[in-house]
């Protein structure tokens, strides 16, 4: 059984039918990566395995749990959680407290502190800012510290929504750097991006979405990045299997 | 006028904690509480009651007065509140209203239009008495109070992990819901911690005053007044605005007339709205 | 997405039906005062013909322009207040003295409203409360309407009660067409386009102040008549009963349980509203208990109201504020509200030509 199993899933986003019919693996201790256009319903899809929107039917099983209805705070607590798209940092917080924050079920406060010193030894950018509010971090600070807040809560299973967007091609080799000691830990990872190439390069696995339904996907080294290029823009609207 | 200026500070401690509760409420779900005055009379009478059925002890009914605004919270924001708050502020806005309206009238039909006040044996009692200046025990005493709840909910606020998470809510619910945080919940317990507040301030202002069903509104502009000049959600402006209002009201007084006291303090806090509307001591608007 | 004549074909039968029942309507309120036994009915009527003008005019700043206010009863207070001086101390003729009162609470609206319009949303709502507060204030405290001890309004005793009747059928009828007309006109285009994305709006030339505050002198207006009206009908006045949150309560309520946004809420809000005060009248203080709960149960249930329930569900309106809209009109709006914006710029341009 996979770590995360998702069935037959459809959402609405208002009266739009923005996810169709979906379903996805993800195997423990592997990198997964979802890639598709602006639109095609990733964001969409995080939120809904994280309990943040409705799901209008089909399943979502992580760890064996159902956690199709779930409430989010339930879902984080079984070990699955997600950096979202835009970061969204805590803005009137500091650094310290947006990560403390990120360990809010953990009772232990030295507990919570052992954590705190993982993480400023992963992103030492955020040890030297601790006391700075969030709202005036970088782009790429930003995406670290919702990185370093979703890595508090100790998951079993991350989800990095857009984690390129808005960034300059350096920062973003700098966090793909640090999403690798993440899989180090021992984290599963899921990683929404928008370029084809990186995802296919760091990955284990890939799932090609356009128009809220999973067009593609298939072990990334053995894709071939024309055929995923066509089936991200649509070109060629057949589901393949590579 | 010395005697008016002091008056007006230690009065301020007053109408800052009537304004906690509010700011609080505020502060985390965005949620003006329009119920908050007749919730404050409702605590005076609550004690009021209690305190008969005690023989007189009014820091024992002080007591069960928290606990039962406490449950009342829970109630309010548990079956009604959190139904509406994803519907924009106007509905929430209209369900408090609402509460005000039954609760205002339920008083009323209960315990009459008849004013009443709370035994206290601070009420008649003064500090000092001098010629220039005299302060009353019970103004002396809510002052003190004011401060000591504000620097005690800034301490639960700022260091502990309930309080971050509260913090962590009403900045972005969607990520405090990520890390773990039953978003609802701590709602939940916001509107408990407020009722809690409401409660006391609603037995000091029914130690000072007199006090009856219909009063409710009064108070919840005086509240408002307070959060809005001190900064929507600034437990540390609450102090400021409490006491802007109350000098302005007592300077208005010796001015003009007790008619016209409280005129002299919606102006004023007519003027900040216009001008402030992020409060005194905000910094430049961020859009 | 174009809406051609069919919808409107399809829809004409079920027109006529609705004009035969406005015919209906209105000719039964000019025949009530002749039935025999009809004096309950009328005194009520008049009743529920100021509470929906109120109701109109608070829907439309609540409803469609987005300014939510708690303080409209400061106009019923300068306008029962300009009744009262106007016709005793300067012995003018009431109607005038009425319409004076109107005057003056769209001038003390303008000057109010450069500081009201500078809140928004619950800052407006408590900022035009914390005015009629204060002009409770002031008045009790003026020797003009003689302070706090309020007037006898002498001067409209000779109106019997089928004047007065007919005096409110007027304004209410006026009241609906006055909202349903701004509503029908560029100024009701321009507010459901700020309402939709004020952004958007502003960017194709709607002048969001402007609008708004047009809006606000006419309720203003209106209110200022109806408070007029109000208090021709009870003949005697106080400040702390004129410019009392009861008037705001009673405004807020029928707008909400009736239909926030909708033409007939306001109506069907003030028939509620009045028979259930009527009702209750033998138990006084618990009716405004109950109209509370009653409010609070409406607010969770039927968010949109009695109306705007029955309009979602099945389309029905009797007065449709919009030229031609479907009943699934947010459905199709979420799917292809973009298409529909561009379209929007589209129509406005070739308005103006």
């Amino acid at each position: 059984m996979s770590m995360l199993e998702i069935r037959g899933l459809n959402v609405n986003y208002g009266d739009f039918h923005a996810i169709q019919d979906v379903s996805m693996d993800v195997e423990a201790n592997s990198v997964v990566s979802l890639i598709g256009a602006n639109g095609a319903g990733k964001s969409t899809l995080i939120n809904a395995i994280c309990g943040v929107n409705k799901i209008r039917s089909g399943s979502v099983t992580f760890l064996g749990h159902d956690i199709t209805k779930q409430k989010t705070s339930k879902i984080v607590s079984l070990g699955l959680t997600s950096s979202p798209e835009g970061s969204h940092c805590f803005e009137k917080m500091t650094i310290q407290d947006n990560l403390l924050q990120g360990a809010y079920l953990c009772r232990s406060g030295k507990e919570r502190r052992k954590r705190l010193d993982e993480i400023y030894e992963l992103f030492p950018v955020l040890k030297e800012k601790s006391k700075q509010l969030a709202t005036y971090l970088s782009g790429g600070q930003r995406q670290m510290l919702a990185i370093g807040r979703a890595m508090m809560t100790q998951p079993k299973l991350l989800i990095c929504d857009e984690i390129s967007l808005g960034l300059a091609p350096v920062v973003i080799k700098d966090i793909y750097v640090q999403l690798e000691k993440v899989r180090e830990k021992g984290i599963t990872l899921v990683i929404v991006d928008q370029d084809v190439n990186r995802s296919l390069t760091n990955s284990d696995y890939t799932y090609v979405m356009l128009e809220g339904r999973i067009v593609m996907a298939g072990e990334s080294k053995k894709m071939n990045i024309d055929e995923v290029n066509d089936a991200y823009f649509g070109i060629n609207l057949e589901k393949k299997e590579a | 006028m010395l005697q008016y200026l002091v008056q007006g500070i230690l009065l301020g401690g007053l109408y800052a904690i009537i304004g906690i509760g509010m700011s609080m409420v505020f502060g985390i779900m965005r949620l003006t509480n329009l119920a908050h005055g007749d919730l404050m009379i409702l605590s005076a009478y609550l004690a009021l009651t209690f305190c008969d059925l005690l023989g007189g002890n009014l820091l024992l009914a002080t007591l069960f007065t928290i606990i039962a605004m406490v449950i009342i919270g829970f109630l309010i924001q548990a079956f009604l509140v959190n139904h509406v708050l994803s519907k924009g502020a106007e509905p929430a806005l209209l369900v408090t209203f609402g509460i005000s309206v039954f609760l205002a009238n339920l008083l009323h039909n209960i315990f009459s239009a008849d004013y009443q006040s709370l035994p206290n044996s601070l009420t008649n009692t003064q500090v000092i008495s001098t010629d220039l200046v005299s302060i009353s025990a019970i103004y002396l005493f809510s002052f003190v109070v004011a401060i000591l709840m504000i620097v005690g909910l800034h301490f639960l606020m700022q260091r502990t992990n309930f309080g971050r998470s509260i913090r962590a809510t009403s900045d972005d619910d969607m990520a405090a819901g990520l890390t773990g945080v039953n978003t609802k919940r701590a709602y939940v317990y916001a509107m408990m911690l407020s009722m809690a507040v409401t409660a006391v301030s609603g037995v000091l202002i029914g130690s000072t005053y007199t006090f009856n069903a219909s009063m409710g509104s009064s108070y919840l502009i005086i509240a408002f007044g307070v959060v809005v000049i001190g900064g929507m959600g600034s437990l540390i402006g609450t102090l400021l605005g409490g006491i802007v209002l109350g000098v302005a009201q007592l300077l208005g007084s010796y001015f003009l007339g007790t008619g016209v006291q409280l005129l002299v303090a919606y102006l004023v806090l007519l003027v900040v709205l216009a001008t402030r509307p992020n409060g005194l001591l905000a910094r430049a608007t961020r859009k | 997405m174009k809406f051609d004549g069919q919808t409107l074909a399809g829809n004409t039968g079920f027109k006529v039906g609705k004009k035969v029942l406005l015919v209906v309507v209105l000719l039964l309120l000019a025949l009530l005062p002749m039935f025999p036994n009809s004096a309950y009915l009328v005194s009520t009527v008049t009743l529920i013909m100021i509470y929906m003008a109120l109701g109109q005019m608070w829907n439309l700043l609540g409803g469609y322009a987005g300014l939510l206010s708690l303080g409209m009863q400061a106009f019923i207070g300068i306008g029962g207040y300009s009744l009262a001086v106007f016709s005793i101390d300067a012995g003018l003729n009431i109607f005038v003295a009425v319409f004076l009162g109107g005057v003056i609470s769209v001038l003390f609206g303008l000057v109010v409203s450069p500081a009201l319009f500078k809140m928004t949303g619950v800052y407006f709502a408590i900022g035009t409360w914390v005015v009629a507060e204060a002009l409770m204030i002031f008045f009790s405290n003026w020797s003009v309407v003689d302070y706090a001890k309020g007037i006898m309004i002498r001067s409209v005793y000779f109106l019997t009660g089928e004047q007065i009747y007919y005096i409110a059928v007027l304004l209410g009828v006026i009241s609906v067409l006055v909202v349903y007309l701004l509503m029908r006109s560029k100024t009701g285009l321009a507010l459901m386009a700020i309402r939709d994305n004020p952004a958007a709006a502003e960017s194709m030339g709607v002048k969001i102040f402007s609008t708004k505050l047009k809006c606000y002198m006419i309720a203003c207006f209106f209110t200022g008549i109806t408070g007029g009206v109000a208090y021709i009908n009870l003949a005697y006045i106080t400040p702390s009963a004129s410019i009392s949150t009861q008037w705001t309560i009673a405004m807020t309520f029928m707008v909400i349980i009736g239909g926030i946004g909708t033409m007939e809420g306001p109506i069907i809000g003030s028939i509620i509203y009045v028979a259930l005060t009527q009702y209750l009248y033998n138990f006084p203080g618990i009716s405004m208990t109950i109209l509370g709960a009653i409010a609070v149960a409406a607010i969770m249930v039927v968010p949109n109201g009695i109306m705007g329930t029955i309009h979602n569900k099945t389309g029905f309106e009797l007065l449709s504020p919009r030229r031609i809209m479907p009943p699934d009109w947010k459905k199709l709006l979420g799917v292809e509200r973009a298409k529909e914006q561009v379209e929007a710029a589209g129509d406005k341009a070739s308005k103006k030509e």
